[in-house]
């Protein structure tokens, strides 16, 4: 799986406004119902699914890094967005840190390969160093989209 | 001097949703109670138990088979403690599939 399969490119932010969890989550739920990806009247019931996960555990795993996400029957695909922010966010992360890193995922209940397909590309990737240093710095959505392209294309992750 | 110990097993991934998010988190938790080295093998992939990115990056689906390695002075303990998380299929069916 690649980034271009699931992250819709009108869901992109490099500077996510939000100053909490909360104000997160609705921004980038926010993007991906402006991108088309999900449904109007689907919103409060998504937003309100993420925060139920997040109080299962917060999936801000390290490194500055988050993976927010559920699974919902309103949408037919997996979807994703990505938002950088450059302040950095308190997500209560396993590690303690801010998060910079956003990528939130809303997936079919029925399908949790896709969503382990998604997790497992997300993580090879930012596990390369540059590739995560260089998201960090994104100035632009566009800036972030080549990056993405840049991964999907094999350059980060080896 | 403690003795250090080295332990090697192959397992299945038996649980219907794979490691995701959740049960990396419960891996790394678990692997951090112990000072031994810990890592999980999926075929070139080794991951750090440890670390929840390593441990996704796995991409270790059901079904897949992954090598636990453990090293250390308290090596039997954590791997007794990781098995049993394995056997348990990760409490994949107590709690809601997240």
């Amino acid at each position: 799986m690649k980034f271009a399969d699931f992250i819709l490119p009108g869901a992109v932010s490099a500077e996510l406004k939000a100053i909490s969890k909360q104000e997160v989550i609705r921004e980038m739920v926010q993007s991906l119902l402006d991108a088309n990806g999900i449904k109007k009247e689907e919103y409060e019931s998504i937003v309100k699914a993420i925060t139920k996960r997040e109080e299962l555990g917060s999936t801000g795993i390290g490194r500055g890094i988050a993976v927010p996400h559920t699974k919902h029957p309103s949408v037919e695909r997996l979807v994703g967005c990505v938002a950088v922010s450059p302040e950095g966010i308190d997500f209560d992360s396993l590690d303690c840190e801010k998060v910079f890193l956003f990528f939130l995922l809303v997936s079919p209940p029925d399908c949790p390969g896709d969503h382990l397909r998604a997790l497992e590309h997300i993580t090879r990737q930012l596990k390369d160093d540059t590739f995560c240093r260089f998201l960090k710095q994104s100035k632009t959505k566009d800036d972030i989209l080549s990056l993405l392209e840049e991964a999907d294309n094999n350059m980060f992750g080896k | 001097m403690t003795r250090e110990q080295k332990l090697i097993k192959e397992l299945l991934i038996s649980n219907r949703c794979g490691v995701h998010l959740r049960v990396g988190s419960m891996l790394a938790q678990k692997a951090k109670e112990f000072t031994s080295e810990i890592r999980l093998r999926k075929g070139s992939y080794v991951a750090d138990c440890r670390s929840v990115l390593d441990l996704l990056s796995l991409g270790a689906f059901q079904g897949d088979a992954v090598v636990l390695e453990v090293v250390g002075a308290d090596a039997e303990a954590a791997f007794n403690a990781i098995t049993s998380l394995f056997n348990a299929r990760f409490f994949e069916d107590e709690v809601d599939q997240a």
